[in-house]
C-alpha cells in the first residue's frame, strides 16, 4: 500500500447555516472521513443519497455548493489543496484528476457538439493545436468503444443515447490523461445491459492505463464487483472499509449487513396456484406507432409496441421488464388510457379499454378499477398540498359524498396501510424523504381500491434499502387487499422481489414470458440470459459486448439491430410457458 | 442545408406572410369603425352636397368595403401607399423623409439597451453580493419608470440644469443627430434596459449553477472561455427573443419620445395622423409596424435555431 495518490485526511464538510435561521451556524455533513487510495486502486464509496459520499468526492474535484467549508486536509499526490495557489490547483484539477458524473446528458452542453467537448479542455489546457486535438478524440471515442467516432464528433448531446453519452464523458475525461479517476454514480441513470458495457470499459481502462478509481455508487454489489475496497458511508460517516473480494464475510456493521442483504437478489415470491378465475387484465397484439422525424427531416414511424400480449390473474402480480426503449411503458400507459392503441386490444374485467376513456364519468370509472404509480415522488406530488390535502382529495374523487370524519378516517386508514407515520400527514411533500413520498404516491393510488395497480418503475428512482421497503410493502398490500400489480421495470431484481409472472419486452416485442422462477432461473432466450447476466453480484466481471444500439432513442428498431431476428419471434414462437399447449 | 432545416424556414415564412395578411384585414377593419372620413378629408370646412359628392367619388368611398380593401392593399403590394387625407399628397412623401430619423433613434436605443441591458445583467450575475443588489435595486426603479417620466426628467436635468444636450428638434447631419437623439434614446431604452437586465441575469445565473458549467470547471477550462462557450452562449437564446421582441416593439413607442422632444419622426406622424383622422396615413405606418415586428422576430428565431437546433423542432410525444 504504498503511492497514495488520494487522501482523505480527517475531512469534514460542513453546509452554511440556512438563510431562514443564520443563528444556528453550520451544519457539518460529512465527518471526520478518512479514506486512502493507493496508485492503480479502485476504491468504492458506497452509502445511500444523503450519505455524503458525493459531497465527499466533489470536494476533491472542487465543486463544493457556494459557502460550504472544509476542514481536515484533502491530499492528491502528496499535494495538500488548501496549501496550493489558485493556479497551481486549477492546473492539478485538470491534469491530475479527471471525474465522471451520474447524468451525462446534464453534465454535456446541449448546444455544442461532442467534437467541441472532446477537444475543449486539450485546447485550453493542454494548448494542442486543434487538428491534432481533433485526431486524438476520434481515438479517444474508438477507444470507448463508440461505433463512428468521425460522425459522433459532429452531433450533439440530445442526437446520442445515455450509454454513448456517459462513454464520451470518459473518453473526454481520458483526454487529459489523468491519473486518478472519480466517477459519482455513473451508472445510476443507465439501463442494466449499458451499466454493464460502462463497467466493461472503466476495467478496460484499468487495465491499460494504471488509473486509479473512487467509484461512488448507491449500489454496494457493483462496487463489490468492480473494486479492490469498499468504504460504507452513512450519515456522513464511513462505518467500515471492507476488502471487496471478502465483504460479504467480513462485514461487521449493522448498516452494511443491511446494504448487503438488499443487494443480494430476493427469494422467488411462492407461486399461487392460479385458479380458475378470470383474468383480471387481458393484453392481445398490443400495437402503438409513433411518427418520429428522421434526422433527415421524413416522417417515419416508429414502432414502439408490437404484437404485445399476456394477462393478469385477479390479486396476481406481473412484472414487464426490458431496457429504455424496449416499449414497457408504452404499453402501461395505452393500458391506463394515457395513449391510443393502434391495434390489439385491452380487456379489463371484460370490458374493451382499448380506446381511452371519454368523459369524466367514464374516466372516473376506470380510475376506480386501474390507478397507476409513477416513477419519480419529486414531480408526481403536488408540492403545495400536505400528505392529508393529496390523500383527501384522491379519496373524495370515489367518495363524492363522504364527510369530514369519514374522509379523515380513510387517509388515516390508507396512512397506516403503507406503513406511514400519522404524524406525517401535515407535512409537504418537500420535508419527506424520497421512499416517504413514494409511499404517499401508493396510498394515493390505493384510496380509489382499485383492483390493478400499475407500477411504472416505481422503485428504480430510491436507494436500495428503502427500494426493498417499498416492494415488501407492495406484496404485503397484494395479500392484504387483493389488487393486482403491473409491474414495469428495467431491474430484474426487483421484479424477482414481487412478481409471480414476468414479461421480457425488447424493441416493442415480447422475447418470453412465463412464470417468474422458470424465465430466471432458466431463461429460454438469449436476450433474457443478457439481461440476468448484466446484474452485478459477487465474482461479477462486465463485458462488452457489440453495441445494440447506437442511436439516440428513439431508434428506429431495425431487423438488424434486434438480438432475436424477428422473423424467430413470431407471435407463435415465444415461448409462453405456464400455458397447456 | 437539407429538408430538415429547409422545412422549418418555409413554415415559418408562411406564418409571417399569412400574419401580415390577417394584420392588414385587422388594422383596414378597424379604421373604418372610426367613422366617415369626409370631415378629415375638407379639413373642418362645411361642406357642400356637391363637394361630398365629388370626394366621396374620387375616394371611392361609396364602393363596397372589401373592394375598398382591395384597392388598398393592391395599391400597397405595387408600391402606391395611397394619399393622405389631410395634406392631399402622397403618403410616401409623408414618410419618406421621416423614417430616417427613426430608424436613428431606435438603433441608438437598441445599441444603448443591449450595451446596458446585457451588460449590467451578466455584471449581476457574475458579480453577485453588493454588485447584484445594486443592480437590483436600480432596476426596480428602472421598470417602474414610465417612458415620458424619464424624458421630463431628461429634459430638466440635462437640458434644463446642466444644459449639457439639446432638448428639442433633430439637428443637421449625423452627428448633430446622434447629439440630438442621445435623450430620446435614454428616456426610451430605460425601461428596456432595466427589463433586459433582469432577464439576463436570470438567464445567466441558471446557466451558471448548471451541471454542465461544474464539468467545464473541472476539466479546467479557463473561466473567460468557460463564461463565452458555455454560460454566455447557452443563455443567449432567452436574452435574444427578450430582445427582439422589445426592439421590435420600439418602433410603436418612439412615438412618445419624438412626441416629448419635438422629433419629426414616423412616430410622431403618426400621433397626428391619427388625431387627424388621416386614415391612409394611419393604415400605412401601422402596418409597417407589424411589418416590422413579425420581421425581426423571425429573424430572431431563425439566429436562435442556429444556436439551437432543437429550438426549431416540433415536441416529441414519446
Amino acid at each position: 500500500m504504498s503511492d497514495l495518490v488520494l487522501e482523505l485526511d480527517h475531512l469534514s464538510i460542513a453546509a452554511p447555516a440556512p438563510l431562514a435561521a443564520p443563528g444556528a451556524g453550520p451544519r457539518t455533513i460529512v465527518h471526520d472521513v478518512t479514506l486512502q487510495v493507493s496508485a492503480g486502486e479502485s476504491v468504492g464509496l458506497v452509502g445511500e443519497s444523503g450519505s455524503g459520499k458525493t459531497l465527499s468526492v466533489r470536494s476533491v474535484a472542487g465543486l463544493l455548493p457556494a459557502g460550504f467549508t472544509t476542514t481536515g486536509a484533502i491530499r492528491v499526490e502528496g499535494h495538500d489543496l488548501a496549501q496550493l495557489p489558485k493556479a497551481e490547483l486549477r492546473r492539478l484539477r485538470a491534469t491530475r484528476i479527471g471525474m465522471v458524473f451520474q447524468t451525462p446528458r446534464a453534465h454535456l452542453n446541449p448546444l455544442r457538439t461532442i467534437g467541441d467537448f472532446m477537444t475543449e479542455a486539450l485546447i485550453a489546457v493542454a494548448k494542442e493545436r486543434p487538428d491534432a486535438a481533433r485526431r486524438r478524440a476520434v481515438d479517444l471515442l474508438a477507444e470507448v468503444g463508440i461505433p463512428d467516432p468521425e460522425r459522433r464528433m459532429r452531433q450533439r448531446p440530445a442526437e446520442l443515447s445515455g450509454g454513448l453519452l456517459q462513454r464520451v464523458m470518459i473518453a473526454a475525461t481520458l483526454a487529459m490523461d489523468p491519473p486518478i479517476l472519480l466517477a459519482d454514480e455513473i451508472t445510476t441513470a443507465l439501463d442494466v445491459t449499458t451499466q454493464e458495457e460502462v463497467m466493461a470499459v472503466i476495467a478496460d481502462l484499468r487495465k491499460h492505463r494504471d488509473l486509479t478509481l473512487l467509484f461512488i455508487t448507491h449500489d454496494l454489489a457493483l462496487a463489490g464487483a468492480v473494486c479492490d475496497r469498499v468504504a460504507v458511508m452513512q450519515h456522513g460517516r464511513v462505518v467500515e472499509t471492507l476488502n471487496a473480494a471478502t465483504m460479504r464475510q467480513d462485514a461487521t456493521d449493522p448498516y452494511t449487513k443491511r446494504l448487503l442483504s438488499a443487494s443480494l437478489p430476493g427469494e422467488v415470491s411462492a407461486e399461487r396456484p392460479t385458479d380458475a378465475a378470470d383474468p383480471v387484465l387481458v393484453v392481445q397484439s398490443l400495437r402503438k406507432v409513433f411518427s418520429v422525424l428522421s434526422p433527415k427531416g421524413r416522417r417515419e414511424e416508429f414502432v414502439a409496441v408490437d404484437d404485445v400480449g399476456f394477462r393478469l390473474e385477479p390479486g396476481g402480480s406481473l412484472g414487464i421488464v426490458g431496457e429504455s426503449g424496449s416499449g414497457k411503458s408504452t404499453t402501461a400507459r395505452v393500458i391506463c388510457g394515457l395513449e391510443a392503441a393502434d391495434a390489439g386490444t385491452v380487456l379489463v374485467k371484460g370490458e374493451d379499454w382499448t380506446k381511452a376513456a371519454r368523459g369524466t364519468k367514464a374516466r372516473r370509472h376506470r380510475a376506480r378499477i386501474a390507478q397507476m404509480v409513477f416513477q419519480d415522488p419529486y414531480q408526481s406530488l403536488d408540492r403545495r398540498q400536505t400528505v392529508r390535502e393529496c390523500l383527501s382529495e384522491a379519496v373524495a374523487v370515489h367518495r363524492p359524498r363522504a364527510s369530514r370524519v369519514e374522509l379523515t378516517a380513510r387517509v388515516d386508514e390508507l396512512l397506516t396501510a403503507v406503513t406511514l407515520d400519522l404524524d406525517l400527514a401535515g407535512q409537504r411533500p418537500r420535508s419527506l424523504s424520497g421512499g416517504q413520498r413514494q409511499r404517499v404516491a401508493i396510498a394515493r393510488a390505493l384510496a380509489a381500491d382499485p383492483e390493478i395497480l400499475v407500477l411504472d418503475e416505481a422503485v428504480s428512482a430510491l436507494d436500495v434499502t428503502t427500494q426493498v421497503e417499498i416492494l415488501t410493502l407492495l406484496d404485503r398490500i397484494r395479500r392484504e387487499t387483493g389488487v393486482a400489480l403491473l409491474m414495469i421495470s428495467h431491474d430484474l431484481t426487483t421484479v424477482r422481489r414481487v412478481c409471480d409472472q414476468v414479461v421480457v419486452m425488447k424493441s416493442g416485442r415480447v422475447i418470453e414470458q412465463g412464470p417468474i422462477a422458470d424465465v430466471l432461473d432458466d431463461p429460454r432466450a438469449d436476450y433474457t440470459r443478457t439481461l440476468l447476466d448484466s446484474i452485478p453480484r459477487e465474482g461479477w466481471v462486465p463485458r462488452r459486448r457489440i453495441p445494440t444500439r447506437t442511436a439516440s432513442l428513439p431508434a428506429v428498431a431495425t431487423r438488424a439491430t434486434r438480438i432475436i431476428p424477428a422473423e424467430s419471434v413470431a407471435p407463435e414462437s415465444i415461448p409462453r410457458r405456464g400455458e397447456k399447449t | 442545408m437539407n429538408r430538415a432545416t429547409i422545412r422549418p424556414l418555409l413554415g415559418k415564412l408562411g406564418g409571417l406572410l399569412l400574419t401580415l395578411f390577417l394584420a392588414s384585414v385587422v388594422i383596414f377593419a378597424a379604421l373604418q369603425l372610426t367613422g366617415d372620413p369626409i370631415a378629415a378629408i375638407t379639413g373642418g370646412v362645411r361642406p357642400t352636397p356637391e363637394l361630398i359628392e365629388t370626394i366621396r367619388a374620387q375616394y371611392h368611398l361609396d364602393d363596397p368595403i372589401w373592394l375598398q380593401y382591395l384597392r388598398w392593399l393592391g395599391g400597397i403590394v405595387t408600391g402606391d401607399l395611397g394619399t393622405s387625407f389631410v395634406y392631399k399628397t402622397p403618403v410616401v412623401d409623408l414618410i419618406a423623409p421621416r423614417i430616417g430619423i427613426t430608424v436613428l433613434l431606435v438603433l441608438y436605443t437598441v445599441v444603448l439597451i443591449v450595451v446596458f441591458g446585457i451588460g449590467s445583467g451578466i455584471l449581476a450575475a457574475r458579480r453577485g453580493g453588493a454588485t447584484d443588489k445594486a443592480v437590483l435595486v436600480a432596476t426596480s426603479v428602472g421598470v417602474a419608470l414610465p417612458t415620458f417620466v424619464v424624458a421630463i426628467l431628461l429634459i430638466w436635468l440635462f437640458g434644463r440644469e446642466l444644459g449639457w444636450f439639446p432638448v428639442y428638434g433633430a439637428g443637421e447631419g449625423l452627428l448633430d443627430n446622434l447629439y440630438h437623439l442621445t435623450l430620446p434614446a435614454i428616456s426610451l431604452s430605460v425601461l428596456y434596459i432595466a427589463y433586459l437586465s433582469r432577464i439576463t441575469r436570470g438567464a445567466v445565473v441558471a446557466q451558471l449553477g448548471s451541471e454542465h458549467v461544474d464539468t467545464a470547471r473541472v476539466r479546467g477550462i479557463p473561466s473567460e472561455q468557460i463564461f463565452r462557450r458555455h454560460v454566455f452562449l447557452n443563455a443567449s437564446p432567452q436574452v435574444l427573443s427578450i430582445s427582439g421582441a422589445t426592439i421590435a416593439g420600439l418602433f410603436a413607442i418612439s412615438a412618445i419620445a419624438e412626441v416629448a422632444f419635438g422629433i419629426g419622426g414616423l412616430g410622431s406622424l403618426l400621433t397626428e395622423a391619427a388625431a387627424r383622422k388621416d386614415l391612409p396615413v394611419v393604415q400605412v405606418i401601422s402596418l409597417m409596424l407589424v411589418a416590422l415586428f413579425v420581421v425581426v422576430n423571425a429573424v430572431v428565431d431563425v439566429i436562435i435555431a442556429a444556436i439551437d437546433p432543437d429550438s426549431a423542432k416540433p415536441r416529441r410525444n414519446a
